[in-house]
């Protein structure tokens, strides 16, 4: 397919599908977004394929919210541990207090069900921020994973993506530079 | 016959599902969307289709598979989907229970023979 790759879809669009898309799906959502505005670039021009790629941004809002919060409800080890750091000091020391007001009940368990959520959500939250910052002051657009094949052929793997593997593998010194020559 | 309450299908579900079956390996989000456009009429953004395809995932309905990244993609890979036997007998079970209520009527209006 001869398919003008130097077209880029619209900046602020692009960055919302990304802030929204949940994770684990994210790359492959992008690509496919990608892919078709590409695709509607090379047969319509640039300015219908952006119109096109914010009529899908909005139309995918709701979707993708739909989908982040059923990602936020699932256990994560953030949630695990906070819930754990919360939980275990208070079963530990309510015994040692004579008060019968202080006893361990349903109640407290469900605000701590909800703070470890909460927190859980927040540690996410200052990660993402952690990852978008780094992109931001590195100044990268696309960077290679020690992980992704792309590095052997050649491809530019978006930013994305390889934060994602880089971080959860943690091997975010191994970032270096992409050599796109051609 | 597959009968639990959790195996229900919405409309999207269904359109999915058949869509995936009719690509066969190489139904991936964007053939998925272009297929139930094409066939349907309907618009439907990527998006949707990907919660349908989540939520058929969850419930083990369809299978994936990561293909390669590719520059058109902005270097991403593609992630392919497969019906998996439940979901082909989930699909098959929706169909036989929908098909004596509609199929009177799209006989009467002439949509099939």
């Amino acid at each position: 397919m001869g398919v003008d790759l130097v077209k880029k879809p619209p900046k602020i669009a692009s960055l919302l599908l990304k802030v929204f898309a949940p994770a684990e799906m994210r790359e492959f959502f992008l690509g496919d977004i990608e892919e078709e505005f590409q695709t509607y670039a090379a047969e319509k021009g640039k300015n219908r394929a952006n119109r096109w790629f914010w009529k899908q941004t909005l139309n995918s809002f709701i979707p993708l919210i739909k989908l982040k919060v059923k990602e936020n409800l699932e256990l994560s080890p953030f949630r695990i541990i906070a819930f754990l750091l919360l939980t275990v000091p208070i079963i530990v020391t309510r015994p040692l207090k004579s008060s019968p007001d202080d006893y361990f009940s349903l109640y407290h368990l469900f605000w701590l069900l909800c703070s470890s959520f909460a927190i859980g959500f927040l540690c996410r939250l200052i990660i993402s921020a952690g990852r978008f910052l780094t992109c931001v002051i590195s100044g990268l657009d696309f960077c290679f994973s020690p992980d992704n094949p792309g590095r052997w052929t050649g491809t530019p793997v978006a930013s994305d993506h390889c934060f994602d593997i880089c971080f959860l593998r943690g091997r975010v010194s191994n970032f270096s530079l992409p050599s796109i020559s051609s | 016959m597959v009968k639990k309450k959790k195996n229900k299908l919405g409309q999207q579900d269904i359109l999915v599902l058949a869509a995936i079956l009719h690509l066969g390996k190489t139904a991936y989000g964007v053939s998925i969307r272009q297929e139930i456009e094409t066939k349907t009429g309907q618009k439907t953004s990527t998006a949707t289709v990907y919660l349908a395809l989540n939520r058929l995932q969850d419930r083990g309905f369809v299978k994936t598979r990561i293909g390669d990244a590719e520059p058109q993609r902005g270097g991403r890979r593609k992630c392919f989907y497969e019906v998996t036997r439940k979901g082909e007998a989930v699909f098959q079970d929706a169909l036989a229970s929908m098909m004596p209520m509609v199929e009177t009527f799209a006989r009467e209006w002439g949509l099939i023979s």
